[in-house]
């Protein structure tokens, strides 16, 4: 599903220079739920980034489902990320002004569907995550896990086939962190979704299938 | 989509009530201004009342004489209308009239009116709306009958009454007949307003022969504005001849005379063209002017117009410019949230571009309301006098052109600096 091969980024400023991954290779199957883990500034968020075609390497390929990753333009970039990669953040980032609904539909706003059909697909992902009595409130009036919960169902609305999770129980409790952890075991059961999950928490970490460790932007593991 | 911007618009709109109070206040008062100004100049270019013809109208203004290094310039004598304009065969109607102000009493109340001398085909050529009785024709000009028409105002301030056919109104000492009474007409026609409107035999200098110059202007109304130039041309022939015998003449005279639509003595106003076209030696030959067709001068009149219109957006689009950059950093994290599930920078553009013409045509619903308060305002206080500004067609529709404008102005350029935000970057800031 996804291959790395000998990825290098360096993140220059006038004065610096730091190598913020070094000769990555991985490989991911379809369907494998695999944890990232290393201390700060490891290149833990970088590699995730790199993954998500948020940010590209200085040197290195990236091929997701057979598809070579270069040279690809914004628009590109843009549709690709749109059908095949869903995001949690640590901090949800969800936006404040819009109700938990509306947050939901923002992938689908980006492709052809209709105002019933957004309204339709996010009810149902709000469903999955047990948040449909919630799809009115604003993200203020929501606890941390309910806000992850609301992430991971705008995550999943446009059925991706990656979810890339950047320490999603990172803000949470154990008890909320659980929960989170539960609902992303269940996306790779039952949907077949790849996952690449960063975390700092090798608990959790453990219940994926694969632990890749970086140290100063290397792959130690 | 459109929907979920406008939706996002509001949502942004109502965040910083501050800064939008800014923008809306910056908005809705520049097109406020606009709007106002677009429609005083509409009642300059297209007014209502009686010059409604005015594309086929043409408009004499001065005649310039210069003999050697001595120029006048002034309007012209009756005689010299009579003998040159009323004779030209391409109008299908040509009117002389002059203007003046004079001052009566009646019970101790002292009356300022203006006044025109008009001939018959005066009223043939405006289109003046009668309240009562009727205008006079070429019987009353040929024998100077002691006749007026008079304008509504002056019948209810003179006589108390608009029914006032048939009374009698002092002008300069002797008392003329009322046969007619028209609405007030708008200053803003200035070759018809006036308060009160006597034949053309009581201009001064009437029957005195021989000098060009006197109070006189004429108005030649085209069977279509095809004809114009063929007017003009005609005129120009007219003029050979008036020069050939111009009292005083010499071989190095020369003679020029105006002869304009209003849209092109409107725009030689706006554009100070003065009457001096002798600066070129070689034109001090023998020889006749007319002025040209003045869709030069008609286009340089709008471009500048255009512009100070634009240069006046402008200012406060910047000030939004200011804003909306400000805030790029405080909606980071969307940014960086829409990127990461799929806007492309088109689409962050789009959306930042319609919030900004949402955000503008709240600004114009306000304006337009500040708009029409003004404009009663100024109907009511009498400040131009007999016009009414009104929001008619083409001043709502230059207005939305304007919003929209603006609304692009404002907004394409920090929507492109937010559409380059790296999503890394935005979604960090966003934390």
């Amino acid at each position: 599903m996804i291959q790395l091969h000998e990825i290098n980024k360096v993140y220059r400023t006038k004065t610096i220079e730091t190598l913020a991954l070094q000769n990555i290779n991985l490989s991911v199957k379809k369907g494998e739920f695999i944890s990232v883990m290393g201390p700060s500034g490891s290149g833990k968020s970088t590699l995730l980034n790199i993954l998500g075609l948020l940010d590209v390497p200085n040197a290195g390929k990236v091929t997701i489902d057979n598809t070579l990753i270069a040279n690809k333009n914004d628009k590109e970039l843009a549709k690709f990320r749109n059908q095949k990669i869903g995001f949690v953040f640590q901090s949800y980032h969800l936006i404040n002004d819009l109700s938990v609904l509306d947050n939901v539909e923002i992938p689908l706003l980006y492709r052809n569907a209709t105002s019933r059909e957004r309204k339709k697909l996010a009810s149902e992902a709000l469903d999955k995550v047990g948040l449909s009595m919630r799809k009115d409130h604003f993200p203020t009036q929501l606890s941390g896990g309910q806000s992850q919960r609301v992430a991971i169902a705008r995550a999943i609305v446009g059925t991706p086939e990656i979810i890339l999770a950047d320490e999603p129980t990172g803000n949470l409790d154990s008890t909320m962190g659980a929960e989170i952890m539960d609902i992303l075991l269940n996306l790779q059961k039952h949907e077949n979704t790849t996952i690449v999950m960063v975390t700092h928490d090798e608990k959790q970490a453990e219940k994926s299938e694969r632990i890749i460790r970086l140290f100063d932007g290397r792959q130690v593991n | 989509m459109l929907q979920n911007y406008l939706k996002m618009a509001w949502k942004v709109l109502l965040r910083r009530k501050l800064f939008t109070f800014i923008s809306l206040f910056g908005i809705s008062f520049t097109i406020f201004i606009l709007m106002v100004a677009i429609s005083y100049l509409d009642s300059m270019i297209s007014p209502k009342g009686p010059e409604g013809k005015q594309n086929r109208i043409l408009h004499t203004g001065n005649i310039i004489v210069r003999n050697g290094q001595s120029m006048r310039s002034s309007s012209s004598s009756y005689y010299f209308m009579n003998k040159y304009a009323l004779t030209l065969k391409t109008p299908e109607l040509v009117s002389v009239f002059s203007e003046g102000r004079y001052y009566t009493y009646k019970n101790n109340k002292k009356f300022f009116f203006n006044y025109r001398c008009a001939d018959q085909n005066f009223w043939r050529i405006f289109d003046f709306d009668f309240i009562n009785g009727k205008p006079y024709g070429q019987r009353e000009c040929d024998n100077s009958d002691r006749v007026a028409v008079i304008s509504k105002s002056t019948a209810e301030n003179y006589f108390g009454t608009t029914n006032a056919v048939g009374m009698e109104i002092d002008f300069r000492g002797k008392m003329f007949k009322v046969i007619g009474v028209v609405s007030d007409v708008p200053e803003a026609n200035d070759h018809t307003y006036s308060d009160l409107w006597i034949p053309i035999s009581f201009t001064e200098n009437y029957s005195k022969t021989e000098s060009y110059f006197g109070g006189c202007n004429a108005a030649m109304l085209a069977y279509s504005a095809d004809d114009l130039m063929k007017i003009k041309q005609e005129f120009h022939k007219q003029l050979k001849t008036a020069l050939a015998s111009m009292p005083g003449g010499t071989d190095k005279s020369t003679l020029k005379c105006v002869l304009k639509t209003r849209l092109e003595l409107l725009a030689k106003d706006l554009l100070s063209e003065y009457d001096d076209f002798n600066a070129d030696p070689e034109s001090t030959k023998n020889d006749v002017f007319v002025e040209p067709g003045g869709v030069s001068s008609t286009v340089k009149a709008m471009s500048i117009i255009s512009g100070i219109m634009f240069l006046f957006m402008l200012l406060p689009a910047l000030n939004l410019i200011n804003i909306n950059l400000s805030r790029i950093m405080e909606r980071s994290s969307e940014i960086g949230v829409r990127k990461a599930f799929g806007a492309s920078r088109n689409a962050l553009v789009k959306q930042f571009i319609v919030e900004n013409l949402a955000l503008t045509f709240i600004g114009g619903a306000i304006s337009l309301i500040l708009t029409l308060i003004a404009f009663s305002i100024i109907n009511k206080s009498g400040l131009i006098v007999n016009t009414e500004l009104t929001l008619n067609f083409n001043v709502f529709i230059i207005s939305i052109m304007v919003c929209v404008i603006f609304g692009f102005i404002a907004g394409v350029f920090p929507a492109y600096k937010m559409s380059k935000l790296n999503p890394v970057e935005s979604l960090r800031g966003g934390e």
